[in-house]
């Protein structure tokens, strides 16, 4: 005769809640699991103490700093509330630095991932010396965004190899880093060339793990490249995709380098962006104050970009919804 | 300390002298200098200051004198100056003081005083067979107006600049002070309570200027970058320590005084002092070791690099020193510049903010081709005056 046994399940508690009989008599492989778990933990560790030792701390340093006049020179700081952001809603500089703030953010995002994308779809070919065009492509990555602003710095100035090429077309020169709109594209596209080699990176290792079967059954379908291309390969790369936008989104918003060497924000603030003047004001002005509220803007713009785009993956990226 | 030179000559003479220092205190074991840019000084202090790691002693611009004295950051040096055997304090040239002085205190000794003086590559003249800078002092008429017209013609005959501001990239407003005082402009009044940048003088001085860029082509404009001690132009306008760039020269070069204008012949005068920060950690050491180096031996060493502001050193023989670039008289219309006809650079209290402001409206409004120089200098005020 078999001994049966009546599971008591509390009141208000649906029985599939609890984990089924089978897995509780388990225990050695939880204690593996457990285990797992704990090294995984450890292998964070030092990452997080690091994160909540400098991120977080200096997250609310500058929280607490932007509440404070900061005389940098006296070494003092009075608490004057929300004066700081006050200030930024009536700052005039702010109506040239957001926008442009904003272009950046706009064009790098979009443009960059496009670019990076089409050109992953062109190097992703069985074709003789691939890796060569692969290697030129990624090769601005390599150097330092300073390197790469000031070669750009001989090639855009007055009388540089841009003018030489307009002045070979019977074109008159054209004031590159003289602010407006011409300005701001020079450095996008400076800014973009730079970056683009790594997200060409990414998305060709996306592109190789698409599986090739999915694409042969489209062709016997009779669909045509672009059809592949559009109906395939992106939603399986969509992944890919989105964390690529997204990285570029959080690096245009920190566009700097560029700004610094070649006009340092100007003429005035035309080609001025939010993290360069966080720049100028704690280091070049010492109001450490408003530079604190600035970057606290900064973050929350981020942030805020960010969540909203992380909510919106699962109406885009392929699989996300299951 | 920190300092803004890493020239080899001038660091080893910096630590010859802390030696000196150290031989006679056994108590100081140690004193470093920390060579940075004139841009990242001020940064590297206000970090230092912030963390609590400020250097004791510093090398500071005259234009930063009166932001650091009015924040408190800076200490009194004059009872240990003036207490110090054998300092000889009142041989420090009073009007050279004035900067880092208030009542009786000295916030900061300067060590370095010069004229911004006018460099020329006189090959490039013979060349262009134009007249030369020293041909027009010859001939008694070494302004401005006159000096636009050859470098107009040795630009037209050579193809190069006639003139390049040193340092000047159109972001330092300090680099044209000889032409505002030329001119009898400044960008603000005397005691730096209103803008005059918009003045009938400093209209002019602007109208001359941007008339080289723009007009003349013989001024590079905004972005270009040319060198002239790579032989790239006629003429520059730097400070007599630069003298060394030319050590390698390959052309026949020579210095002269700033041309004057209609406000005469007034020369501007740059300056930087030694000055003991407040925030840091050896006050007593720091005013000691100040004392000893800008004694009047040791002014008299430092003096080969950088011209003294003390009385019996402006001489020939103290400038040229060991130089073998400098010449008696190469120097003496600088000494003569200096004591007779030197103005230090205007100074404001809110310094930072206001050179950001001032530089940044003029690269907005000023330096474009076909400027409208009353409105432009009317929008540079309205940037500047509620600095000031």
């Amino acid at each position: 005769m078999a001994l049966r046994t009546t599971e008591v399940v509390p009141a208000g508690e649906h029985p599939r809640a609890r984990p089924p009989a089978r897995q509780a008599a388990r225990r050695p492989a939880r204690g593996r699991d457990q285990g797992r778990n704990l090294f995984g933990y450890a292998l964070l560790a030092p990452q997080m103490v690091g994160f909540l030792a400098i991120g977080v701390v200096a997250l609310v340093w500058v929280v607490w700093l932007s509440l404070n006049h900061v005389n940098v020179l006296a070494g003092t700081q009075e608490f004057v509330g929300l004066a700081n952001y006050t200030r930024i809603l009536s700052d005039p500089n702010m109506a040239t630095v957001l926008p442009n703030t904003f272009f950046f953010v706009c064009v790098l995002s979009i443009a960059g991932t496009i670019v990076a994308l089409l050109l992953a779809l062109m190097l992703n070919q069985a074709l003789r010396g691939i890796n060569i065009y692969r290697s030129i492509i990624f090769i601005p990555a390599l150097v330092t965004m300073v390197a790469w602003s000031l070669v750009w710095s001989f090639i855009v100035q007055p009388e540089g190899l841009l003018d030489a090429v307009l002045a070979f077309l019977g074109l008159d020169p054209l004031p590159w880093l003289r602010g407006g709109w011409l300005t701001l594209s020079v450095f996008a596209f400076i800014q973009l060339t730079k970056n683009v080699g790594i997200n060409v990176m990414i998305f060709l290792g996306a592109l190789q793990a698409v599986p090739q079967e999915l694409i042969e059954a489209a062709r016997i379908d009779g669909a045509g490249r672009m059809r592949v291309v559009r109906s395939v390969v992106v939603p399986q790369i969509s992944p890919a995709i989105l964390m690529v936008f997204m990285l570029m989104i959080v690096g245009s918003f920190k566009v700097f380098e560029v700004v610094l060497i070649l006009t340092e924000g100007g003429p005035g603030v035309q080609s001025s962006v939010l993290s360069f003047e966080i720049y100028k004001q704690a280091f070049k002005l010492n109001d450490v104050g408003y530079a604190s509220a600035l970057s606290v803007l900064l973050f929350a713009l981020i942030l805020l970009l960010t969540t909203a785009i992380w909510q919106v993956r699962k109406r885009v990226v392929f699989h996300e919804a299951d | 300390m920190t300092m803004w030179s890493s020239n080899p000559d001038h660091l080893a003479l910096f630590d010859e002298i802390a030696d000196d220092y150290m031989a006679d205190h056994p108590e100081v074991t140690s004193i470093e200098f920390e060579s940075l840019t004139l841009d990242q000084l001020d940064t590297v202090l206000t970090t230092g200051i912030t963390a609590g790691d400020a250097p004791d002693l510093t090398w500071l611009p005259v234009e930063s004198s009166a932001e650091y004295i009015a924040a408190g950051a800076l200490l009194d040096a004059a009872p240990v100056l003036e207490s110090t055997e054998g300092y000889d304090y009142d041989d420090l040239v009073p009007a050279l003081q004035e900067r880092w002085r208030d009542g009786d205190a000295q916030y900061g000794v300067p060590f370095s005083t010069g004229a911004l003086v006018m460099y020329y590559n006189a090959d490039l003249y013979a060349d262009a067979g134009v007249k030369s800078p020293a041909d027009l002092i010859a001939e008694g008429d070494w302004t401005w107006e006159s000096f636009r017209e050859i470098s107009k013609e040795l630009t037209d005959a050579t193809g190069v600049p006639g003139y390049v501001v040193n340092d000047f990239d159109f972001k330092n407003w300090t680099r044209l002070v000889p032409l505002f005082y030329a001119y009898g402009g400044s960008p603000w009044n005397d005691d730096a309570t209103a803008c005059t940048a918009d003045s009938p003088e400093m209209q002019d001085a602007f109208e001359l200027f941007n008339g080289m860029v723009f007009d003349d082509g013989s001024s590079p404009v905004p972005g270009q970058q040319v060198d002239f001690w790579g032989g790239q132009a006629g003429a520059t306008s730097s400070f007599l320590s630069s003298n060394a760039l030319l050590q390698d020269a390959t052309y026949e070069w020579g210095i002269v005084p700033m041309p004057s204008g209609p406000a005469g012949d007034t020369q501007a005068l740059g300056q930087a002092a030694i000055a003991a920060l407040a925030a840091g950690d050896n006050h007593e050491a720091a005013l000691d070791f100040l004392a000893f180096l800008t004694n009047a031996e040791n002014a008299a060493r430092l003096a080969q690099f950088f011209p003294p502001a003390r009385e019996s050193l402006l001489t020939t023989d103290v400038l040229v020193g060991s130089s073998t670039i400098l010449t008696p008289e190469l120097v003496q219309p600088i000494i003569d510049a200096t004591l007779s006809s030197g103005r230090i650079f205007p100074v404001a209290e809110n310094n930072a903010a206001v050179a950001d402001a001032l530089n940044s409206s003029l690269d907005e409004f000023v330096y474009v081709p076909d400027a409208d120089l009353g409105e432009a200098l009317g929008n540079v005020c309205a940037a500047i005056d509620p600095l000031l």
